[in-house]
């Protein structure tokens, strides 16, 4: 019943699209009204559907009769369905103000509704063919969107590469459906997954198992709408459109691909050596996302590339067998995400009056540049950074699940919490300051108290959407390395983590930075990093080169 | 006799070279400005005929053909190659097209192409054929009231028309879409059937040319618009949009054509 229930869903998304462009004549600007009544009401029922389904536990199917639009309502579908909900009503309540005076106000509402009943639709599907045509009309939507100001040439060139790199990924999962559908004949995403179950061991091209197929075609998708590289260079561009747009995309449609990803974790489950493309993939945007952030002076592109970062750890977290926290990380990235773009513009606008920036150690590193003398011997200050962020991430991991060490990819996800940890603690060394064991003790309490929410959250969201712990595990199996290939990497990668950690102390602690020391390669990692490695501009001359050889051979061929 | 049905159809679903020939019916303006065709082929009741003709013929020409006596699989297997890599070449060359003839002419031959796959690995050509060949009719009508418009209808000699002619861009966008075969277009679901129904035979042969032909499409779809819809509109144009009550009535089309492509994929799958 619930399942029937959520059909309402995406057609209040549509009826509220339908009555905004019919009333907009006689309404003006106060058919934004309607719109946010809608997404409230959409809200209202996301919220209670997802009490019914913590309650009901098992999934749902429901069907009009016919092999299309039909839903699949289970805890990951009611889980998504609330954050997309939440995250449209806040934008949706955002626009209203921000929005007006605007001269396409009400298609602007229109697209809004509609993307919003597009991605309810997605997370909701029941069948392969639904999934697509909801996949597939999120980039189209999000296209015109993007092109809200028509006349702006640059609106209209990044609304493209992001039209052209959502297609990108459509592809691959037009490909991985039309497989399924041929390898189990139906098109249902329940009955799919236990004929999947049943019967992995099916082939398709070249011979290669059908899971292991699907699986890669299906990180393809992913990582297109997730802005993976090198499918990335769209997120950051992508300003051009209005700052709730923004706001939309960065806190949900980018977080497509981790949904698509536990959506077809039946299918992963199946497979030995895909998921590792996932580590490999989202490891590498990471770092790119995060490094490029830092180089920002814009604070929108800045959380343009932050927002790649985080999407490079969700996808790696699913390629670690974290499949459910890679959900929690996206829930999380949204909320905090769409408040922090909201709130960009005022904060521009606040800024050009009056910085406000308190006076304090931070403003004296930051903007006057100085750096004082570390509070206290760096061999034990490294010793500290070292040590406290690894005990708190073991201890908290150990309060939710005493075998987790068995598992490669906690240990890999521990060893980020670990690094994240000795930053933040790094840093508290390198401002100084008058007080620096209170500022330490500030910093390892709020980091022990965020590892430990993180830890308690991530597991309650693990038992919800994954219950059954054979499942877990064989997650967790899938995306294993072998182990003595596994142990050789962990051991250099902790040896140089931790000998970079001893490097930086003892060049901070000599006020000598390894930027003036290896000036000649820092400036060609800058040189390299401020063009953006260069993907962009290879993009441009590829697509430019394209359309120069269509114009040749058409001219050749006297264009008939 | 089988191969020459399959040749002769080969005319009507095109396959390059063969393709010349509706590409130069569709072309009709072109020719007829250079004296190589009469005026009564600019009319768009031709061009409509012709998308929606061609497309039966071609399919009825190779349905008989298969009756007539089952052709060997690995000529078969040509055909549909043969049509993929129609479909490419005319996909690739569409991104370049800027004058709506040409448009609708390539977009045509590189859709309609694409049937021989479904020939060649047993999907039932008759659905998809008309699935494609009606997405592009809204389109037809469009380009012709650019053109009774501005005499000709050309990508990028009046951009902005957003911002003039309101109604006459929300259908214009529509029909595109349409045409390029965006989720719930019948050409949209003719394209998932091709895909779901011949991948069992061939998953490369089938696959990829389906998915670069539409991801092409979608690249000179949004030229197309670039060209026409954005942009920044000029001061010396006089400019005169859709009747609002005509507007609706092709929007109520392009509806239907929606209703069409899902029971065309209830049949088909």
């Amino acid at each position: 019943m619930i399942a029937y229930a959520a059909y309402l869903l995406p057609i209040l998304g549509l009826v509220s699209a339908f009555i905004v462009l019919v009333s907009a004549k006689r309404l003006s600007e106060r058919v934004s009204g309607i719109s946010v009544g809608f997404s409230l009401a959409i809200f209202v029922l996301a919220l209670g559907l997802f009490i019914e389904q913590i309650a009901l536990g098992h999934g749902q199917l429901a069907t009009l009769g016919i092999s299309l639009f039909s839903l699949y309502f289970d805890s990951l579908a009611a889980l998504m369905a609330l954050a997309v909900s939440t995250i449209s009503l806040i934008v949706h309540l955002y626009s209203r103000r921000y929005m007006r005076d605007d001269p396409a106000y009400t298609r602007f509402f229109v697209l809004l509704d509609t993307i919003n009943a597009m991605i309810m639709l997605m997370v909701l599907a029941g069948d392969l063919l639904t999934l697509l045509l909801a996949w597939h009309s999120i980039g189209i939507i999000l296209y015109f969107l993007l092109n809200h100001d028509t006349r702006r040439e640059a609106a209209n060139r990044y609304a493209f590469w992001t039209l052209i790199t959502h297609r990108i990924g459509d592809l691959p999962l037009m490909a991985a459906a039309a497989l399924l559908y041929y390898s189990y004949g139906t098109l249902s995403i329940p009955v799919l997954f236990d004929a999947i179950a049943a019967d992995p061991a099916r082939t398709s091209v070249f011979g290669l198992p059908i899971s292991e197929t699907v699986g890669v075609l299906v990180l393809l998708a992913a990582f297109a709408k997730s802005a993976q590289f090198p499918f990335h260079t769209w997120l950051p561009y992508t300003m051009e459109g209005p700052t709730p747009v923004s706001a939309l995309m960065h806190a949900g449609i980018v977080n497509s691909g981790g949904f698509l990803i536990n959506r077809f974790a039946p299918v992963f489950v199946q497979t030995d050596s895909v998921l590792q493309i996932a580590l490999l993939v989202g490891l590498t945007t990471a770092i790119m996302g995060s490094v490029m952030m830092l180089m920002q002076s814009d604070i929108k592109k800045a959380l343009g590339y932050s927002t790649m970062g985080q999407m490079g750890y969700m996808v790696m977290e699913c390629g670690l067998g974290a499949f459910s926290l890679a959900i929690f990380h996206l829930i999380a990235h949204g909320v905090f995400k769409a408040t922090l773009f909201l709130d960009s513009g005022s904060l521009i606008a606040r800024a050009r009056k009056d910085p406000n920036l308190p006076e304090g150690e931070i403003y004296k590193f930051m903007v006057e540049r100085k750096v004082p003398k570390p509070p206290l011997s760096w061999v034990v200050f490294a010793g500290i950074t070292i040590a406290a962020p690894l005990l708190i991430v073991v201890a908290a991991h150990q309060v939710v699940d005493e075998g987790f060490l068995a598992h490669q990819g906690a240990i890999i996800l521990l060893l980020f919490g670990w690094i994240t940890g000795a930053q933040t603690l790094f840093f508290v060394y390198k401002i100084g300051g008058e007080q620096p064991f209170k500022l330490l003790g500030y910093v390892i309490l709020s980091f022990a108290l965020v590892i430990l929410t993180y830890v308690l959250v991530g597991h309650t969201i693990d038992t919800l959407l994954y219950p059954d712990p054979a499942f877990r595990e064989a997650l967790y199996r899938a995306a294993s390395l072998p182990a003595p290939m596994f142990t050789v990497l962990m051991l250099v990668l902790v040896t140089l983590i931790a000998a970079g950690w001893l490097l930086v102390f003892w060049s901070t602690a000599r006020q000598e930075p390894l930027t003036r020391r290896y000036r000649d390669l820092y400036l060609a990692i800058y040189a390299l990093m401020s063009r953006e490695f260069y993907i962009a501009d290879l993009y441009g001359r590829l697509a430019g080169s394209m359309l120069a050889r269509s114009r040749r051979l058409n001219a050749l061929m006297r264009w008939v | 006799m089988t191969l020459a049905l399959l040749l002769l159809a080969g005319l009507f679903l095109p396959l390059y070279p063969l393709s010349v020939l509706p590409n130069s019916l569709l072309q009709s303006r072109l020719n007829a400005e250079v004296g190589q065709g009469p005026q009564w082929r600019r009319v768009p009741g031709f061009k409509t005929g012709l998308l929606l003709v061609f497309p039966m013929i071609g399919v009825g020409l190779a349905t008989l053909a298969m009756r007539l006596g089952a052709p060997d699989p690995r000529v078969l297997t040509l055909f549909g190659v043969w049509g993929g890599m129609t479909s490419l070449l005319y996909a690739f060359r569409l991104l370049s097209a800027k004058d709506g003839e040409i448009w609708i002419s390539h977009l045509f031959t590189s859709t309609l192409a694409l049937i021989w796959i479904g020939i060649a690995y047993g999907v039932d050509p008759l659905l998809p054929a008309i699935g494609l060949s009606v997405s592009l009719l809204p389109l037809v009508f469009m380009l012709d009231q650019l053109t009774q418009r501005f005499g000709i209808a050309r990508s990028g000699l009046y951009p902005g028309l957003c911002c003039r002619m309101p109604w006459f861009s929300h259908l214009f966008v529509l029909a595109v879409l349409t045409a390029i075969a965006v989720p719930f277009s019948p050409s949209f679901f003719a394209i998932a059937a091709l895909a779901f129904g011949g991948v069992a035979a061939d998953e490369v042969v089938v696959l990829l040319p389906i998915c670069l032909s539409w991801l092409l499409w979608t690249w000179a779809g949004v030229n197309l618009l670039t060209g026409i819809v954005w942009g920044v509109p000029r001061d010396d144009l006089v400019y005169r949009d859709l009747d609002p009550q005509w507007g609706i009535g092709v929007g109520s089309g392009m509806v239907a054509l929606g209703i069409f492509g899902i029971l065309l994929v209830e049949v088909s799958l």
